[in-house]
């Protein structure tokens, strides 16, 4: 399958101190779960495959757009939906104007970007509250939006950072299910998390963080037969995911 | 139709994330200033052998517009926008013009209704100095701290910029409306923050995040 | 409060990274301007206030943004929960703004008192005007602090700032500071007083009324319009300052003047003391025009040591600016005892008019003895100031007769002219 999303030699960060070393990542359609403990470099990866931050070193493509300049940067983002941990709204935009403007800043064409937007929000099982005011909504459904604001106009790639944080039980279950549906549309999704429920729930592959590096990349069944016995944890891919951090020493 | 509609739809509610409301409040605000100054000097103080220098109320007046004018240019919606394509770069530009035409209409029609017609070509030259340097410094700090850059310009112009008599020749927002030099560097100003605007994301740098947090 | 919730605000503040810029504007500006405020009490303490309303601009902007951080950071909620009283959330904040607006005032106070130390008059730096400073600093970064907190608009700081600049330039009946401090004015006490009083109660203000996003809660204040309240209180306040009177008024004169033992003698105001030499050396040059073509008063009096009442009192000289202004004022008290009345004809206005000019330029530049301070541009109407400086370079005899042609001039032009 064609890599969405191609990362080569990647390296970023904050004056001397750096947060992610010479990475490499290929992205393709499925769901590719983002699993590291804090500090890891997940959110720098994920701003950084956005193309909101130049990397330091290394090249991007995104949908065979090499991503070196500011222009090419637009142009490669209409194929991305990017659903930052902390977004910030306009509290005054309706549901429907909320997405319907993360559409436009897409780039999605004017003649398709209504039927985008009521689509995204269709997706997502707003579509009843469409017209309230994102200040009048609770943070499950704001949550919610911001996955509509991400998907509207079917971008190929589509980049959830820490998406479930804050929802509850009910409201990850219809999560899961939305991320299912965009994987069987053959959307590639990145999915920040520090849930491994999350990642067995939805994810086709896993790669694993710790100090700026991918120290393991693979899907949830062999992540699972990584444990090491007698690791913590209270599932088998939890029990893993410790063993090969412990390995890292990114425990410490 | 339907395409004119929904375009001035998207435009409404590019105005809204982006604080247009509050902006032409700030304007109405910043005209009565500035009618109420009208072509009347400030007296402040100056580091020259007076110690106070006097100068006209445009070098001061004009400051707010510019830093309205700029200061909209942050989004409510400003870490979604981080990763928007090119449509909001032009938005932005006509945004940010749109405005400065608009400030510079108000403020020089004010100057010139209750002061006199050189008065408000000093005043729209001043705007454009300011909002060179606002744009710079909402490139610098962060837009919302659009006014930082033009207040530091203020401050120096105003205690360094004249010997109590003649203003020197980088106070430019002390020349009179015929000084081509000072058209010329308020044009060079504003070219400046333009480039700011323009220019690519920084990459990551701790220090900046540090001295202004983003949000 | 405790030490460490305030040593913890100091550490985030934003503004611990503007600290040094404040501080190097503060000295700049001190050092930076012109130095005739070293050495006299009143003038250095007023330079060193001076930065105060730069930094009034600064810390408004600052204050509006360091507060503002509540809503950006969306605490509100929390700090409404807050086991403790709202003032006392607040106070950490608003004086870790006012520790870095203060602290950067401080270095200019130092520098103003050291470098005047050692030619000053009697008495030290005043602390009325100082006072007036920190007034201003605590007025900004209250009203920037409750701005801030008030409303969550990214607007708010650059208003601030723009208030602080307008209201302070444009409204002078409330300003918070002065330009120059002349021994002969002085801060008003009552005008202080209400300053420091309306100081407090924006203080107050900023720290205890609640954010406009929060509930009143529990509140025994439940119902009382607040805001609008102190609204009108804060109206009340400037107004009360308005009418307070003038910030400057004038002082009574000292008891004992500073005077010169030579004659003419030169009185001053005693924090004038360092241009008792420079002054008393002009009148000196003066009197040492040999051929007695000059009269000099016995007693040259800086303005406000005698009754404005009395004679010449109006020539009585002053230091704008320094002791640069002080030779046209000598000039002007030895003219009005030298010159002849005469009933001037109108059409000899004009060389009447030239002669008494080139006279009294003559006689500045002989007092201060340097013509290039003086500078060659200017002078009186229709005077070449270059002649005059020729002449001032003469031996003094020849320089005597140039003086007697002048006044044979003015007797020949004003016709009917009798001695004084």
């Amino acid at each position: 399958m064609k890599s969405v999303a191609e990362l080569r030699g990647i390296g970023q960060g904050y004056g001397a101190r750096d947060v992610i070393v010479d990475l490499d990542l290929d992205v393709r359609p499925g769901v590719l779960g983002l699993l590291g403990p804090n500090g890891a470099g997940k959110t720098t990866l994920l701003r950084t495959l956005a193309t909101v931050v130049p990397p330091k070193r290394g090249t991007i493509h995104i949908c065979g757009i090499p991503v070196g300049s500011q222009r090419a940067a637009r142009r490669a983002r209409r194929h991305i939906g990017y659903l930052p941990q902390h977004f910030g709204f306009y509290p005054g935009f309706t549901v429907y104007d909320f997405v319907r403007y993360c559409a436009w800043l897409r780039g999605v064409p004017d003649d398709a970007a209504d039927a985008a937007a009521r689509e995204a929000i269709d997706f997502v099982n707003l579509t009843e509250r469409s017209r309230a005011r994102l200040k009048s909504l609770s943070g499950g459904m704001i949550r919610r939006c911001g996955i509509a604001s991400a998907i509207v106009g079917r971008p190929p790639l589509v980049l959830l950072d820490e998406p479930t944080v804050g929802l509850d039980p009910a409201q990850r279950l219809e999560f899961r299910s939305v991320v299912r549906r965009l994987r069987d549309e053959d959307t590639a999704v990145v999915l920040s998390t520090h849930l491994v429920e999350d990642v067995a729930a939805v994810c086709d592959d896993v790669a694993v963080m710790a100090s700026g590096r991918m120290v393991w990349r693979g899907d949830p069944e062999s992540l699972a037969g990584a444990a090491r016995p007698g690791a913590e944890g209270d599932s088998p891919l939890e029990r893993g995911y410790m063993s090969l951090l412990a390995g890292q020493g990114a425990l410490a | 139709m339907i395409a004119v509609t929904a375009r001035r739809a998207d435009l409404l509610r590019y105005g809204r994330a982006h604080h247009l409301g509050q902006m032409a409040l700030g304007f109405a605000a910043a005209t009565a200033v500035a009618c109420w100054a009208g072509n009347s000097d400030l007296v402040l103080p100056a580091a020259n052998g007076n110690g106070w220098t006097e100068m006209a109320s445009t070098a001061a007046t004009a400051i707010p517009f510019a830093v309205f004018a700029a200061g909209s240019l942050h989004s409510a919606m400003a870490s979604l926008e981080q990763a928007a394509g090119g449509r909001l770069l032009k938005a932005e530009l006509v945004h940010f013009a749109g405005a400065l035409l608009l400030a510079a209409a108000l403020i020089g029609t004010a100057t010139a209704a209750t002061g006199s017609a050189g008065g408000a070509a000093e005043a729209v030259r001043n705007l454009i100095l300011y909002a060179g340097f606002a744009l710079v410094s909402g490139r610098l700090f962060g837009r919302s701290l659009s006014w930082i850059v033009p207040l530091a310009g203020f401050v120096v112009v105003d205690f360094w910029g004249s010997d109590g008599v003649h203003p020197y020749w980088w106070a430019w927002q002390f020349h009179v409306y015929d000084s081509a030099w000072s058209w010329v560097a308020a044009g060079a100003c504003l070219a400046c923050g333009l480039a700011a605007l323009l220019l690519p994301p920084r990459p990551l740098t701790g220090t900046a995040r540090s001295l202004w947090p983003a949000r | 409060m405790t030490a460490r919730v305030f040593w913890t605000e100091l550490r985030r503040s934003p503004l611990r990274w503007w600290l040094p810029v404040l501080v190097a504007l503060d000295v700049a500006m001190l050092l930076g301007r012109d130095t005739w405020w070293i050495g006299v009490w009143p003038e250095a303490s007023a330079a060193a206030q001076l930065p105060a309303y730069f930094f009034g601009l600064v810390l408004g902007g600052g204050a509006a943004w360091v507060a503002g951080r509540t809503h950006r950071a969306g605490l509100t909620e929390q700090l409404s929960a807050s086991t403790r009283a709202r003032w006392q959330v607040e106070l950490p904040v608003l004086a870790g703004t006012l520790a870095y607006g203060l602290v950067a005032f401080v270095p200019g106070v130092v520098i103003a008192a050291v470098v005047s130390a050692r030619e000053a008059g009697p008495g030290f730096l005043w602390p009325s005007y100082l006072a007036l400073g920190v007034c201003l600093v605590v007025l900004s970064a209250a009203t920037g602090h409750l701005a801030g907190k008030l409303w969550s608009s990214r607007f708010v700081p650059a208003i601030t700032v723009a208030v602080c600049l307008f209201g302070q330039t444009m409204l002078r009946p409330i300003r918070f500071y002065v330009l120059s401090g002349h021994p002969q004015a002085e801060v008003s006490g009552p005008a202080l007083a209400v300053r420091v009083a309306f100081v407090l109660l924006m203080a107050a203000f900023a720290l205890a009324l609640p954010p406009r996003d929060a509930r009143l809660g529990w509140s025994r204040a439940r119902g009382v319009p607040l805001r609008p309240l102190a609204a009108v209180a804060a109206f009340a306040g400037l107004v009360a300052v308005a009418v307070a009177g003038p910030l400057l008024v004038g002082r009574p004169a000292p008891a004992r003047a500073l005077c010169s033992d030579e004659t003419p003698r030169v009185c001053l105001w005693p924090e004038n003391r360092k241009y008792l030499g420079p002054v008393s050396a002009m009148v000196a040059r003066l009197n040492s025009l040999p051929g007695g073509a000059l009269t000099l008063p016995p007693t040259f009096y800086e303005r406000g040591l005698r009754a404005a009442s009395a004679p010449d009192a109006g020539a009585d000289f002053q230091f704008l600016a320094g002791d640069l202004s002080v030779p046209s004022f000598l000039s002007s008290a030895v003219i009005a005892r030298t010159l002849p009345d005469c009933e001037v004809p109108s059409d000899a206005e004009e060389r009447y008019s030239h002669e008494v000019f080139s006279l009294d330029a003559y006689l500045q530049l002989r007092g201060f003895g340097d013509a290039a301070a003086l500078g060659n541009d200017g002078g009186p109407p229709g005077v070449d100031m270059r002649e005059i400086a020729r002449v001032a370079s003469l031996p003094d005899d020849r320089q005597a007769e140039w003086v007697k042609g002048r006044l044979a001039a003015v007797r020949e032009i004003g016709g009917d002219c009798r001695d004084r």
